[in-house]
């Protein structure tokens, strides 16, 4: 099967400093991977590559088995259209309310009828437990309640592949655990592909079908959640004991 | 032996130019860029709408002030020049062709600059910085469609409005002072406007002020825009350089291009 998702051989560097060297990494289709990696090792440089906010130096990404850089702009803005991202520090407008930054992407992407939005953006927010404050900018709301309007933000559309960018930093540990259950309950629902990058360890392995672990600009682990507690490699045992004591 | 020492003068004066070069190629592909997606169906009205309210109606009151009181200096200044020669009749034309022809759109501008210019700017950089803009992207939601296309929109439609504004309020000013200060015969005043100021003066201002709107909105967006770009600061010290730049950049490039139309409109 061909992977949703393919680096190969991609490396990227910021000045002086590589944070992607040589990076080969599939992501399946249906799947959750999660990539987990020590603070500033190039966790979120690779998930912008996902998506095309950041272009390799060298090295080639394939979408549904397409090299992104031969595609055309109708080609890319196709696949563009099938992501939704959540940015690490949410990203919300701050100029917006909390409903209108969860209807953005309905309003300029879809151009659907206001009491269609309404209704799938109430809906949303029922779920996320953010009806109350549909009204407030996100200056007003807390950080936990920024993330869970960044989540239903990227939920939204129903989008086939959704990128999360440490997408349970800052929240309590009931919060933490609810959100990581609505990913896994969402993507068997709907069988979306996400891709998270975080540093929940263990957490993330009960939800999390694929592991790619990330140290010193490459990918030192690649494998199913189950079998990362079999690994052999010094780097990863040590950033997994925790999980296991 | 003298080109040794010359070499690294021009190797830096060619660098300097050559940047200059690629930078003005980034501002006009910038530019053109946004300014096609302006007609781009679905049309943002309402947005342009909003932002011309932004830019233009509330510039209303400082273009207003600063009209008013430019038009009383110059007829201060020019009746006690104009009366030397015998010449105050003439203050009226002195005045309005002053302000229609030079004053009028080159000041609007310099309000607007400090006035909407700077905001502009700075919340540009404040959207880049704090992943805004990607996250447009991410929604497949074209950034310049949707925050610059307006602004520049609303930029062309406010500046000669405000011009024509700050003209009316200059001449009123310098009636002000010229026939109720100074006591000049209010016809004379009039007359001399009347029989000197032509339509090619007029649209001379408005081609200038519609110059200057493109010049000033492209400049301050491009620079918010591209804050994560400098070299000489990120965050927030970015945001405040992105807007000081934006601000001088604006002022200046309008009096150089302010000289180069009157060249070419005379």
């Amino acid at each position: 099967m061909v992977p949703l998702i393919q680096f190969k051989n991609v490396s990227k560097s910021f000045g002086v400093q590589t944070v992607l060297n040589q990076i080969d990494l599939a992501i399946e289709k249906g799947r959750i991977t999660a990539i987990i990696g020590k603070s500033g090792v190039g966790k979120s440089v690779l998930l912008k590559h996902m998506i095309g906010l950041l272009k390799p130096d060298s090295g080639n990404i394939f979408l549904d088995g397409k090299n992104v850089s031969q595609m055309s702009g109708k080609e890319s803005r196709h696949i563009r259209q099938k992501f939704s991202y959540m940015f690490q520090n949410m990203a919300l407008f701050d100029s917006m309310t909390v409903y209108e930054n969860i209807a953005l992407p309905l309003q300029e992407r879809r151009q659907l009828k206001k009491d269609k939005i309404d209704h799938q953006v109430m809906e949303l927010s029922k779920k996320l437990e953010l009806d109350d404050i549909t009204y407030k900018y996100p200056s007003q709301i807390s950080g936990g309640m920024k993330k869970r309007v960044a989540l239903a933000r990227a939920l939204i559309t129903n989008p086939e592949i959704i990128l999360f960018d440490e997408p349970t930093t800052g929240l309590d540990p009931i919060r933490k655990h609810a959100v990581f259950e609505m990913i896994s309950n969402n993507q068997k629902a709907f069988n979306y592909t996400a891709v998270i990058v975080t540093h929940e360890i263990p957490d993330i392995f009960y939800i999390a079908h694929k592991i790619a672990f990330l140290e010193d600009a490459r990918i030192l682990y690649n494998g199913d959640a189950d079998a990362i507690g079999y690994c052999e490699n010094p780097i990863v045992k040590k950033f997994i004991k925790p999980a296991y004591q | 032996m003298i080109l040794n020492k010359t070499a690294p003068f021009f190797q830096f004066l060619g660098y300097s130019l050559l940047r200059f070069i690629l930078e003005l190629g980034h501002i006009t592909i910038f530019f053109t860029s946004s300014f096609i997606r302006l007609f781009q169906y679905p049309f943002q009205f309402t947005k342009w709408m909003q932002q011309t309210y932004f830019i233009g109606v509330k510039s209303i009151s400082v273009v207003c002030l600063t009209a008013l009181f430019t038009g009383m200096v110059l007829g201060l200044q020019g009746y006690y020049t104009l009366v030397k020669f015998g010449s105050e009749g003439l203050l009226g034309s002195a005045v309005a062709l002053s302000l229609i022809r030079e004053l009028g759109p080159v000041l609007t501008a310099i309000m607007i600059i400090g006035r909407a210019g700077s905001s502009m700017a700075a919340e540009m950089g404040i959207m880049r910085i704090s992943d805004q803009i990607d996250a447009l992207y991410t929604m497949d939601i074209n950034p310049k469609r949707f925050l610059i296309s307006p602004k520049i929109g609303a930029s062309i439609l406010s500046f000669p409005l405000l011009t024509a504004i700050f003209d009316v309020v200059g001449i009123m000013g310098g009636y002000l002072t010229g026939v109720i200060l100074l006591g000049i015969n209010p016809a004379l005043y009039i007359k001399g406007m009347e029989s000197s100021v032509v339509m090619t003066d007029v649209t001379g201002g408005f081609i200038k002020s519609i110059v200057f709107s493109i010049i000033v909105s492209t400049i301050c967006l491009y620079q918010g825009y591209y804050t994560h770009r400098r070299a000489d600061g990120f965050g927030a010290k970015g945001v405040s350089n992105a807007t000081t730049d934006a601000v001088v950049m604006s002022c200046v490039i309008v009096l150089i291009a302010d000289y180069v139309l009157t060249s070419l409109l005379l």
